[in-house]
């Protein structure tokens, strides 16, 4: 499965990558023993409200559009008939256009936000397996326009990864903070610390045992940065 | 810079369209509130009662976080009046005439602080020996700036303001600015000052607080005057002129030098005495951070090693870790008493 940003899959394969990388255990030796050094990255606003079905990436959403476009007649019908009320709704506002057109012009407007009010039973049996998946984790998982990841960190290795349905009930070390998009430049290869100075990336824990371990943190920031992904947004 | 705020006269000798006379020109509006009229508007009696209901380790935060205060100002103060004059004379400076000016207005004003700041402890802070009879600048700090690094900070902008004084070269100047305007005032003095507009309510000073605002002003405009001498000396490095080749690798390289010791000043006023007043050792050195990056990065356009100031204030902040800061404060302490004893004999 393509790594898609954010996901679990992401996350387990970033844990994956740490567990693996001899820098980052080499330069973490000891982080956690005597402090939490467990961390929770928040990723501040994410375009759930704005972001339609249609605009996801193509890799995601072709398979589908390709689904519903060579569904029978027939199909599409029992589609339309069982279609939760927000789709009947949207349905009936999309005027003009063969029924089949109307069905993935309702769908495909649909902000993300929104995408489970308009996903029936039945129509998931069309949704390709990585969009219905994403689109189930960003329905447990976005809280309002933020998503929570769980890194357990501790002595070189990261024990758990997780993506957080209920943030409130974990506690961590250190939380690092940022807007979607920076997120997005810091798995491109921009510099955690750099973006910690600089604001564009808030930490909030013990800075004093950050500032021993500088060169874990920089290779946290290098083993995303490696990380094959592919953004959602 | 001060777009707007130019003046609508032109002279002859005194160009009244440059940068530094704009800040000299702000300096005589706003640079002369008066210290003593400020004690007599506003008086020491809350001061005064605020500390008193203080627990004594928070009063040593207090009082530890002035001295840094104290002994810089003293510091920043000498060497305005001294060196950094003779400075804005270098013939590879432009608009030497009103930096000189702007000068007279940088120095004022540190003495004007100084003089709060010695006055205030004084009045306000009588319960124990504050150590600061003793003149910084004759060799004797306040202990605990000696006790911690802070006073190497200082040492470092006497040495740096001297030299560039005496050569007059654009990489002497570029490090002693960078020392003065950047690490004692843009990043000491703002961190300090955010530290004490920090203080929980029931470190009630408004006195203090009332100076520290006129105080924080005019250290703004000392940093502008800063920024834009590093700035035009930057200029200068960056058209290929020979003689400023270095000045940037200058700037960084003072960082370097100064920034574990900058971070000793955090240190000093917060996990030295076990913040009981929860200034926040975090919270001191995230500002730190930010500052560093908004003058040196985002205003100067220079690129910082972000992991070599990280490395260095780590080395540092382990030496300290294994310290027993009350054994070396009482080193010092027992040191300033000796040197109150030879100057009060004249030295026999």
């Amino acid at each position: 499965m393509t790594r898609w940003f954010p996901s679990e899959e992401w996350l387990e394969a970033y844990q994956g990558r740490l567990n693996a990388n001899e820098d980052y255990i080499e330069s973490s030796d000891g982080w956690g023993e005597e402090f939490l050094g467990s961390f929770i990255f928040e990723i501040n606003g994410l375009p759930l409200t704005e972001t339609t079905i249609g605009e996801l990436p193509d890799e995601l959403t072709a398979p589908f559009r390709t689904a519903l476009t060579e569904a029978s007649e027939a199909r599409i019908e029992t589609l339309r008939e069982t279609a939760p009320p927000a789709l009947a709704q949207r349905l009936d506002e999309a005027t003009g256009e063969p029924p089949r057109d109307r069905l993935i012009t309702a769908l495909f407007d649909t902000a993300i936000v929104n995408a489970p009010d308009v996903v029936s039973t039945e129509l998931r049996v069309e949704l390709p397996d990585d969009l219905e998946n994403l689109l189930d984790q960003l329905d447990r998982y976005a809280h309002d326009d933020t998503v929570y990841a769980y890194l357990d960190l501790e002595d070189g290795r990261c024990n758990e990864a997780a993506v957080l349905e209920d943030p409130d009930t974990t506690t961590a070390g250190f939380v690092l903070s940022a807007q979607y998009q920076q997120w997005t430049e810091l798995i491109d290869g921009a510099d955690v610390i750099e973006a910690v100075m600089s604001r564009d990336m808030s930490l909030d824990g013990d800075i004093t045992n950050v500032i021993i371990y500088p060169e874990a943190a920089q290779e946290m920031g290098d083993t995303a940065g490696r990380l094959e992904t592919t953004f959602l947004f | 810079m001060t777009q707007g705020l130019q003046s609508q006269y032109s002279g002859q000798r005194v160009n009244t369209q440059s940068r530094w006379y704009t800040l000299f020109q702000k300096g005589v509006e706003l640079g002369t509130w008066n210290v003593e009229k400020l004690f007599d508007e506003i008086g020491f009696e809350q001061d005064r009662a605020s500390w008193a209901a203080l627990e004594p380790a928070e009063r040593d935060q207090i009082r530890y976080l002035l001295s840094g205060f104290l002994d810089g100002e003293r510091e920043v103060a000498g060497d305005a009046a001294t060196n950094l004059q003779r400075i804005m004379q270098s013939p590879c400076l432009e608009s030497n005439t009103e930096k000189e000016m702007y000068m007279t207005m940088l120095t004022l004003t540190e003495h004007k602080h100084t003089q709060f700041l010695d006055v205030y402890m004084e009045e306000v802070m009588d319960d124990a020996d504050n150590y600061t009879d003793l003149d910084p600048r004759r060799g004797t700090r306040i202990p605990i700036v000696r006790a911690t690094g802070l006073g190497e900070v200082f040492e470092h902008q006497g040495l740096l303001t001297a030299k560039a004084a005496s050569t007059r070269d654009p990489i002497d100047i570029a490090k002693a600015a960078t020392n003065y305007h950047l690490n004692v005032e843009g990043i000491l003095a703002r961190v300090g000052s955010s530290a004490i507009s920090r203080f929980p309510p029931r470190a009630d000073f408004p006195l203090l607080n009332y100076a520290f605002k006129f105080i924080s002003t005019d250290e703004g405009r000392h940093i502008t005057h800063g920024i834009e001498l590093l700035k035009e000396l930057l200029e200068h490095e960056r058209a290929g002129e020979p003689q400023y080749q270095g000045v940037e690798r200058a700037i960084v390289n003072t960082l370097y030098q100064d920034v574990p010791y900058m971070a000793d000043f955090g240190y000093m006023f917060t996990d030295a005495l076990d913040d009981p007043l929860e200034l926040d050792f975090n919270e001191v050195l995230m500002r730190g951070g930010n500052l560093i990056d908004g003058m040196y990065n985002e205003t100067l356009g220079l690129d910082v090693d972000y992991m070599e100031v990280i490395s260095v204030v780590r080395d540092r902040y382990l030496e300290i870790n294994e310290w027993d800061i009350e054994e070396r404060l009482a080193e010092h302490e027992q040191q300033y008493q000796q040197k109150r004893g030879v100057a009060a004999d004249g030295g026999n």
